[in-house]
């Protein structure tokens, strides 16, 4: 009975009251500590590293170069750049990122520099600057900019966090260095037992210094050796075997020219200006576009200034020893296009540009045709990127980028698929390109090209268009998913003597499918 | 006997659990808006990491040359804003950034931006210069900025 009145509130109700409120104070626990749980941090990895081989600044051309190395074991998507210019300026102020010279090897995004491959690249692809890569970029600084006195370079990434692509910025791996800064010297003794290392040190072990003696390329030699008389010759740089004594040293090469096998001082063919050995050099190791690998003026084009802007003369390529120039190809006696082994064609490379000699020296369908239009987008003269879009202009394109009209990146010049020659025009992103042509007292338009696609799925086509004007109904020639290059020639019924036609090149597709055209022709009689 | 056993009785056990059980659900109720007017004020960034936690991650250079104010925010955190705590003998006054230079952006500083600004005028006599950044975050109640502490500041020493 006693037992009884003390009795309160029974077993289960307590456990339950107990439970209840155990969670009510979790809940409310959590949800004001949740934010406190530390998250993962956006950081770069600690191996990313860049190392800036050579920065120069020209100020008359106001041209500054940045050559830059992927030194460090991540890949990495590109870079802040920011300059001083004076040396009293501690902090780097000026953001030299608005200022860069978009072209296939760099591009900007935002504030920041981000490094394409040499191809066919996006920005958000991921990271293309990899370990080991190096890549020059360009900058035109304005005047009003003043002098750069030193850079400095923050790497950045495209990291995976929560599933979502983040940008971030390497801080840690930043690095600074005036101008004029070239090649931090790396000891070198690789081969090498004697002598220096390049940077003041020496190699071990060395020599006997009372029987041997250290060569030119850091080799013990006899000092009872027999040496010869000149070991150069007329070598001015490099090193030359001087009989059973080693090698010795010729000379070097000064002002900023380097020494060939011949230990002949030339030019570094590839950087711009012309050299000594050179005859041009339009700033790339290319031939076909003009200017060879090996800076020579290639036949049928004419250079000027530095870099070097090549055009295509009027005249055959030197090994058409039988045809001549005229209407814009090269035609035999007769009036038609002949191959250089004599054989005649009826369709084939316009101007003789680019291919091989056996396909080379002939030009169009049919004799007594003219040339009313041609591209085969080898004579740019900056044919890397942006720039390209106003030396199109000129060529009478109209390029459009219908889904990136800021940064104009999805038609570009591609080099590694071409029909012919070096570049091919490459188009992707529901991006077109547009010619603009007068057919003025000409007929029997055909209208010519070489295409094919890349990366195309279901219904996606590269569309080939025509129309008279610039308003009326575009004629679909084809659209095409092949991933061949294919020669198409088209006649345009309705084309003739007008005073403007435009030819299109659409591709209908995604931001990573590609169509691509060259040698585009438009010719009439 | 009976009669003072009767006296000694209390509520009956079902109006006892009753009670009892108002009173958890009533305390429970004002502990969790007392609570909840705290959570209130977190503000957030990134996707809910408090804001506080944030400031650590803050990286940026500064200096400070013949007047000019030079900052670059190099991490991966937009400074919204700086708290600029100017140190003269004897006194010291924090002022906005925006309020005493002109030109400061007015989203502030994201990845790799830059500014300069003349702060002459307001740093005159100063033995030292502390930046604090300021946040901008989110709260329940919309955007919100927040000052970190001043550990995370970077000081200059004129």
């Amino acid at each position: 009975m006693l037992i009884n009145k003390k009795k309160g509130v029974s077993v289960l109700i307590g456990y339950v009251l107990l439970v209840v409120f155990a969670v009510i104070i979790a809940a409310i626990v959590f949800t004001w500590l949740k934010s406190y749980v530390p998250a993962d941090t956006l950081k770069c990895p600690d191996g990313v590293s860049v190392f800036i081989n050579e920065l120069t600044f020209d100020n008359s051309t106001r041209e500054m170069n940045l050559s830059i190395r992927n030194n460090g074991r991540f890949d990495i998507a590109g870079y802040f750049i920011h300059a001083t210019n004076s040396s009293s300026q501690e902090l780097p102020t000026i953001d030299l990122s608005a200022y860069l010279n978009q072209n296939y090897s760099a591009i900007k995004f935002g504030n920041s520099v981000i490094i394409q491959d040499n191809n066919i690249s996006l920005i958000g692809e991921g990271n293309l600057f990899r370990p080991g890569d190096q890549k020059s970029n360009i900058f035109d600084i304005p005047a009003a900019v003043g002098q750069i006195y030193s850079v400095r370079i923050i790497p950045t990434r495209f990291q995976e966090e929560d599933n979502k692509q983040r940008f971030a910025s390497c801080s840690d791996a930043k690095v600074q260095q005036p101008i004029g800064a070239q090649y931090i010297c790396v000891p070198d003794c690789s081969g090498k037992v004697c002598g220096g290392d390049g940077c003041g040190g020496s190699c071990a072990p060395g020599c006997n210094s009372s029987t041997e003696f250290c060569d030119a390329v850091g080799q013990c030699i006899s000092n009872t050796c027999t040496p010869v008389s000149n070991p150069c010759g007329t070598m001015v740089c490099g090193t030359a075997t001087n009989g059973t004594c080693g090698q010795v040293s010729c000379g070097t090469c000064s002002g900023g020219l380097s020494c060939n096998a011949s230990g002949q001082c030339v030019g570094n063919c590839g950087n711009g200006a012309i050299e000594t050995g050179e005859t041009c050099d339009d700033g790339d190791a290319a031939s076909g576009d003009g200017c060879s690998s090996t800076c020579q003026i290639e036949s049928g084009w004419s250079c000027t200034g530095q870099p070097s802007q090549c055009y295509i003369v009027n005249s055959c390529p030197s090994y058409c020893t039988s045809l001549s120039y005229g209407s814009g190809f090269c035609t035999n006696s007769a009036g038609n296009c002949q191959s250089g082994g004599g054989t005649y064609e009826s369709g084939g490379d316009p101007l003789c540009i680019g291919g091989s000699q056996a396909d080379t020296c002939c030009c169009v369908s049919g004799s007594g045709s003219t040339f009313l239009f041609f591209d085969n987008f080898e004579g740019y003269t900056n044919n890397r990127g942006i720039p390209l879009y106003n030396e199109m202009a000129v060529n009478g394109w109209t390029i459009i980028d219908n889904t990136h009209p800021i940064t104009d990146d999805d038609v570009y010049l591609n080099n590694t698929i071409q029909y012919q020659g070096v570049y091919s025009v490459l188009i992707q992103d529901e991006s077109e390109i547009m010619g603009n042509i007068s057919t003025t007292g000409y007929n029997n338009i055909n209208f010519g090209y070489a295409r094919r696609t890349l990366s195309l799925e279901g219904s996606e086509r590269f569309r080939i268009y025509w129309r008279v004007g610039s308003t009326g109904t575009w004629t679909q020639l084809e659209s095409t998913n092949s991933v061949t290059w294919q020669q198409q020639q088209w006649s345009l019924t309705g084309a003739e003597n007008k005073s403007l036609i435009q030819i299109r090149f659409f591709l209908d597709g995604e931001n990573t499918d590609y169509g691509l055209a060259d040698n585009i022709t438009i010719t009439g009689s | 006997m009976d009669r003072k056993e009767k006296r000694r009785k209390a509520v009956s056990p079902v109006i006892a659990t009753t009670l009892l059980v108002a009173m958890v659900v009533v305390v429970g109720l004002i502990v969790f808006l007392w609570f909840k007017g705290f959570t209130q004020e977190a503000i957030t960034k990134f996707g809910g990491t408090n804001i506080e936690l944030i400031c650590k991650d803050v990286e940026f250079d500064s200096s400070y040359s013949g007047g000019i104010l030079s900052i670059s925010d190099i991490g991966n955190v937009p400074i919204y804003s700086f708290k600029v705590k100017v140190e003269k003998p004897g006194s010291h006054e924090t002022f906005d950034i925006e309020n005493i230079v002109l030109g400061w952006p007015d989203t502030g500083l994201n990845q790799g931006g830059i500014f300069s600004g003349d702060i002459s005028s307001s740093a005159s006599g100063a033995e030292k210069i502390v930046l604090i950044p300021v946040l901008r975050g989110i709260s329940d109640s919309g955007a919100r900025t927040h000052a970190c502490d001043e550990q995370y500041g970077k000081e200059i020493i004129l």
